[in-house]
């Protein structure tokens, strides 16, 4: 399989480097601006060639798919065009900067049969798909509240870079970290249909802080709270708290915690801790953490058997319908009825 | 060198000072204060060295200096104790990517009046030599790094494994090589690596004819951080003849200290281990422990 990667920024190094030990997997090519990259790989890896624009990359090598993994102000037209181009695609998170930018890709991918891919790898980790299999298994009963947080500290003076200004980014906190919340909720509990929200920006032009109450359309309330200026969180971490009628899970990245009114007979007694540790179980290579190896692989295994993969384009759409519905509920400072594209 | 004991070293790592927990991030945050005093790290310190350690793995965080200085101002146990960093302290770099990006990364790195004489006169020289440059940059970056080490003698220094992992899944040679080089031609010290992918990075450090003082990686009783396998970890193990650091022994605190005393004396391969102790009681428990294999 050839794959070809727009874009060797953090992500892109990343995705390369894991889908380059994937077996029967080439990366052949890529694009990039920096002339330090571009030397780099000329001299040292001669196996892949350089590009400057994604579409020569396709127009000149065959390939199978397609990383895009350049900021976020590009991801609308280079979808576009691998869609355009008939070539299977994987991009980043968020999907777009916006909800407009979102629906004018829904159209041509709806009913596409290209195998298309977004970078929510949260569903990856195995603390989430473990909660999601306790979900699906009842074994809260029926869930009326979620709470979903999540933090990092990263910003607490005026940051540069296009992720902190409003027209490169599209959004700040909410759509960088909020997002992964937002994607993880509607995979457990379904779609979200009204939200009431509130965004703060302190050091940077957008928001550092945002907050959500949020309510299901199968009536689930909700909060989500997410900042990348939050002290003591010395790595990204999502906490999130479900509650149901036989009883409550808490979980992050570490562990889950249940605590059940009833035993239930896969579990001995009625608190039950688990950790990552008695989940994972190793990746055929590892750099940045699982998750983003076993996406990289559902994606290639996702080509290679003709298969949906985890995420695609229009979950994304849906997170995004979402996150433009906090914006404009903040904006209003009135609940706002989320629209789906249809 | 700990000739009582089945280890050939015994090491003391710095993570747990900064409240740095694999078992829990939210346990870590609630204890940070804690043991992020640098009282706690430096009685630990002291205590982990009457027990018996023969030195340190260490982050080239900037808390360092002020542990290392308050040990030698409190005590004459620096001297005697060997130190194995970690470059580079990734959270900290990811920081700085974060609120500056890497364009303005690279230019405070060379224009920074932290750096030395020696690296400014190169760096006024060549800005623009080194961002064409990745290998110059990526020694220079090095060369900032060693700048936070320089009131202690390495023994060996180790790549962090984001970046030898990432070089090993690009097939970039020329950055561990130069990593290697670099710190022997500049410093006289030698390099190890951190890996979470063993197997792997044994197979390719033979295909390139590259051998390095050290490689640091897991080896605990459940296979945390053990890739492909915990099986094929312990595989390579046994036939790998170089010298080998195992972390994580205790699962990211998964473990309890019998499972792990369990594992380590059924492993006769696992050498020199390198344990984390948040407190007194934590280190006294687990190094005496470890002392009596």
């Amino acid at each position: 399989m050839n794959v070809g990667v727009v874009g060797l920024g953090k992500m892109g190094m990343l995705h390369t480097g894991i889908l380059n030990t994937i077996n029967d997997v080439n990366v052949v090519a890529v694009t990039e601006q920096q002339t330090m990259l571009i030397k780099y790989i000329k001299n040292s890896l001669s196996n892949i060639k350089v590009f400057q624009e994604m579409s020569d990359m396709i127009d000149s090598e065959n390939l199978d798919l397609v990383y895009i993994t350049t900021p976020i102000s590009s991801h609308k037209e280079l979808i576009l065009e691998c869609i355009k181009k008939d070539i299977n695609f994987f991009v980043e998170k968020p999907l777009t900067r916006n909800l407009q930018e979102a629906r004018e890709v829904y159209p041509f991918i709806k009913d596409s049969n290209l195998i298309n891919a977004v970078g929510y790898n949260l569903r990856f980790v195995d603390t989430f798909l473990k909660t999601k299999e306790l979900l699906d298994n009842k074994i809260l009963g029926d869930i009326s509240d979620v709470k979903a947080s999540m933090y990092v500290a990263n910003i607490f003076s005026k940051p540069s870079g296009w992720r902190f200004k409003k027209e490169t980014s599209g959004g700040g906190a909410l759509l960088e970290l909020g997002c992964h919340l937002i994607d993880l909720l509607l995979w457990y509990f379904g779609n979200i249909k009204e939200v009431k929200g509130k965004i703060e920006s302190v050091y940077s032009e957008v928001e550092d802080f945002a907050n959500a109450q949020i309510k299901f359309v199968n009536n689930i309330s909700g909060e989500i709270d997410t900042s990348w200026s939050k002290e003591g969180y010395r790595i990204p971490e999502v906490n999130i708290e479900i509650i149901g009628d036989r009883g409550r899970i808490k979980v992050n990245q570490d562990l889950i915690e249940m605590n059940l009114k009833e035993p239930i007979s896969e579990y001995d007694g009625t608190e039950i801790k688990i950790y990552k540790q008695s989940l994972e179980k190793g990746v055929h290579f590892d750099v940045g953490g699982p998750e983003y190896t076993k996406e990289d692989v559902n994606i290639t295994n996702s080509i290679k058997k003709i298969e949906k993969p985890f995420v695609t384009v229009v979950d994304a759409i849906k997170t995004q319908s979402v996150i433009q519905a906090i914006y404009d509920s903040a904006d209003k400072n009135s609940i706002v009825r989320v629209e789906y594209p249809e | 060198m700990n000739t009582l004991s089945k280890f050939d070293s015994i090491l003391l790592g710095d993570n747990a000072f900064y409240g740095v927990d694999h078992l829990s991030h939210e346990r870590a945050r609630q204890r940070a204060n804690h043991v992020q005093s640098i009282e706690n790290a430096v009685n630990v310190i002291k205590c982990s060295y009457e027990i018996g350690i023969d030195g340190m793995v260490v982050a080239t965080r900037p808390k360092l200096k002020e542990i290392i200085e308050n040990l030698k101002q409190t005590s004459n146990i620096v001297d005697n104790l060997d130190f194995y960093p970690v470059m580079p302290y990734a959270q900290g770099l990811q920081l700085q990517l974060s609120e500056k990006g890497i364009s303005n990364m690279i230019k405070e790195i060379l224009k920074s009046g932290s750096i030395g004489d020696e690296i400014k006169i190169i760096a006024k020289g060549g800005i623009g030599f080194l961002k064409k440059d990745m290998l110059s940059l990526f020694k220079v970056f090095i060369d900032t790094e060693m700048l936070k080490l320089n009131f202690i003698k390495p023994k060996v220094i180790f790549l962090h494994p984001v970046f030898v992992d990432l070089a090993l899944s690009l097939d970039m040679k020329s950055i561990l090589e130069t990593f290697k080089n670099h710190l022997r031609d500049n410093y006289k010290i030698e390099a190890g690596l951190c890996t979470k992918n063993f197997p792997w990075l044994v197979r390719k450090l033979e295909e390139w004819n590259l051998d390095f003082a050290s490689i640091m990686t897991s080896f605990n009783p459940v296979g945390f951080l053990m890739n492909p396998s915990k099986e094929e970890c312990e595989k390579t193990l046994n036939t790998y003849k170089g010298h080998v650091l195992a972390m994580n022994v205790f699962s990211g605190g998964f473990s309890n200290l019998n499972e792990v005393i369990d594992y380590l004396s059924n492993n006769s391969k696992i050498c020199n281990v390198v344990v984390g102790a948040s407190s007194i009681e934590h280190a006294k428990e687990t190094i005496t422990k470890l002392k009596q294999l």
